[in-house]
Formats: C-alpha cells, sequence, structure tokens
C-alpha cells in the first residue's frame, strides 16, 4: 500500500517523483506484489489515480494514456523498444501543435531519442522505465524526467573504465563528449551531451552520484546513504529561448 | 548526382540504427563511384547521435571528413539542423 504524508499534494510532486514512483510501482508489481494506494490523501489520490490513471498501466496492460484534465501533462510513457522513437515524435508534435507553432523543437526531440536509446543501451532496465513531460504555461518552462531501474551511469561506466572511484566522477565522465562505455556499435559517446543540450538546468541522478547542471556548469553531490537503483534524468527547458524555424534552401558543409 | 530524400528512408524504418545504415548504404555507394550527393532535408525533424553515428560517422571513419565536404550537400534543411551536422562532425573528426 503506497501512503503519501497529508504535506504532499499535486503542486509538489513533480515529473521527477512520478517517474521515479512509476519505476517503483513496476519493480513491486515485477516482483508480484500488488499495488494499492491509500486514499487518506484525497487530492493525491484523484491526481495520480484518476488524472494520470496511473492504474492504467499495470492493471490496464497499457504504455500510454493521456492525462483525463491536466491538459499541461504529456503523461506517464513505459519505455519499450519498439516505441523509443515514436516517442519524441509524439512529443513535438504534440507541444508544436498546442503551444509552439513555429519553433524549432529539434533540440527536444534529440533529447528525447537520446535518452530513450541510453534506456536500451546502458541501463538494462527490463523494461522498467518510464518519462513523463511537465508544460509550465505561465513560466514557459518545460520539464521533463526520466527514469530507469537498471543498473546506473556509473556501474556501466566503471565496468569500461574501473579506476573511478566516486560515482559523481563517472557520472561526469560520461557527460562529455567522445566518453563511451562501448556497448554497441551505433554508441559514440555524444548521447549524453545531446540530452543536456536543451536543458536551462538538469539533475541526473544515478547511484550514489547527483549531478546538477546550472548555467554555471555542472556541480557533484555525492550521496552518502542512498543509492538510486538506476538513472534518473531530470530537465529544465525555458521555451522563450528556442528559435523560430529557418529552412535554408541550401547548404554545404 | 544523387539526391536522396532523406524523410523517406525515416519513413521506411522506425529504428534510427537501421534507418541509419540504409542511409549509409546509399551514400558509400554514390561516393564509390565519384558521385555527389544532395540530401534533401524536407520533413526531417531531428537528428539523433544514433543515426548520425551509423551513417556520417561511418563514412568518416572509411573516407575522412573531407571526403563528405566534397562530396555531400543538402537542401530544404533547418538552421539549427545545419548547426547540428557541423558541430557533431567536428566533435566526431576531433
Amino acid at each position: 500500500m503506497l501512503s503519501f504524508s497529508p504535506s504532499i499534494n499535486r503542486q509538489t510532486l513533480g515529473p521527477l517523483h512520478l517517474v521515479t514512483l512509476a519505476c517503483l510501482i513496476h519493480y513491486l508489481d515485477s516482483k508480484g506484489y500488488i499495488v494499492s494506494m491509500d486514499t487518506s490523501n484525497t487530492d493525491l489520490y484523484e491526481y495520480i489515480f484518476n488524472d494520470l490513471d496511473f492504474a492504467a498501466y499495470w492493471s490496464g496492460g497499457k504504455n500510454h494514456v493521456n492525462a483525463n484534465s491536466s491538459a499541461n501533462i504529456f503523461n506517464l510513457w513505459r519505455i519499450i523498444e519498439s516505441e523509443k522513437d515514436l516517442y519524441a515524435k509524439n512529443v513535438e508534435e504534440y507541444f508544436k501543435r498546442k503551444y509552439f507553432k513555429n519553433k524549432d523543437l529539434s533540440a527536444i526531440s534529440v533529447s528525447l531519442v537520446e535518452a530513450f536509446y541510453n534506456v536500451f543501451d546502458h541501463a538494462h532496465a527490463n523494461g522498467n522505465a518510464f518519462s513523463i513531460i511537465f508544460y509550465n504555461e505561465e513560466k514557459q518552462e518545460l520539464s521533463y524526467a526520466v527514469a530507469d531501474f537498471g543498473i546506473g551511469i556509473p556501474t556501466s561506466v566503471k565496468r569500461f573504465i574501473p579506476s573511478f572511484k566516486q560515482d559523481t566522477d563517472a557520472i561526469i565522465w560520461a557527460l562529455k563528449d567522445n566518453a563511451t562505455v562501448k556497448s554497441t556499435s551505433r554508441n559514440k559517446g555524444f548521447g549524453m551531451s545531446n540530452i543536456l543540450s536543451a536543458a536551462s538546468q538538469a539533475r541526473i541522478i544515478s547511484n550514489h552520484g547527483l549531478i546538477h547542471k546550472t548555467e554555471n556548469g555542472l556541480k557533484p553531490y555525492h550521496i552518502n546513504n542512498f543509492s538510486f537503483p538506476g538513472t534518473l534524468i531530470y530537465l529544465t527547458v525555458n521555451m522563450t529561448e528556442f528559435e523560430d524555424e529557418e529552412v535554408l534552401e541550401s547548404f554545404n558543409l | 548526382m544523387a539526391t536522396i530524400f532523406l524523410n523517406d528512408i525515416l519513413k521506411q524504418n522506425s529504428d534510427l540504427t537501421i534507418a541509419g545504415t540504409m542511409f549509409y548504404d546509399i551514400i558509400k555507394k554514390e561516393i564509390s563511384n565519384g558521385q555527389k550527393v544532395v540530401v534533401d532535408m524536407e520533413s526531417v525533424t531531428s537528428l539523433p547521435s544514433i543515426f548520425l553515428n551509423v551513417s556520417f560517422g561511418k563514412i568518416i571513419d572509411e573516407f575522412g571528413l573531407n571526403t563528405i565536404r566534397q562530396h555531400i550537400s543538402f537542401i530544404k534543411i533547418t538552421k539549427i539542423q545545419a548547426e547540428r551536422l557541423q558541430k557533431y562532425l567536428g566533435a566526431y573528426s576531433a
């Protein structure tokens, strides 16, 4: 039974909390537990159970359902191999149609595709991976989270370079261009930097490492008493910085 | 000179690795025959590294960056895509 403190409400739950919750539910479900939600926090129960329709993903067997009343949310998406490319296209089309008709949103699409391929190429998450996107119309700020309960970036990197001691160092290394653990021939080490390229702020939490990206650079935090079982990437994107789409008739490299 | 409609390749293959490999095969054939290639980018939305690594990256590995510059040009490409391609080729060759 999942119980939430009365102090938690829908305004305090962001994308990073919801994808982590989804991964936790998926984990418990895969172990044979029947997951239910305490109804004493009425607001949260209404939000998660009715608006975001979380039950549809497990008892309903769905990979994606629309939010019932929150129009600003591109709801939870289960990351599965056959739909990893479809998701980014749907997100880009959704936001172009709804909010940003003439803007070039390709950086968001690239970021999501890279994040999803990362899950399949590195995470070993056995299908336990989710994404969700919020748009704050007033602030013109997009925020999205991708989480998996796989092995985590530090574990993956340390298998390739065992000399890394700190998880934070391994994550920062993975963020550099050309840094690759060579897990597949299509990986050349550009994925992680592309994921973050659109972000005005980002947090990457994996195993004992937390990296916070701001306009001042990357700040590492070692988490002593907690290890995230996989990788959680949370980005915020300032949509006012996106340019109008401009098509060049011809271009030489 | 051959014109390649990249969006047709992407529409045929939902997996970017397969699409990128198909694109690579076509470019390689044209370059090997001494032909120039024009890539029509109409309706192409994004160019993730997974696609670029198995197409342009592989061409750079086999023929070098200058060959790409001499043989490949683009039409109907967005300004962001053009900038992204230039950045990618620079980083890949570094």
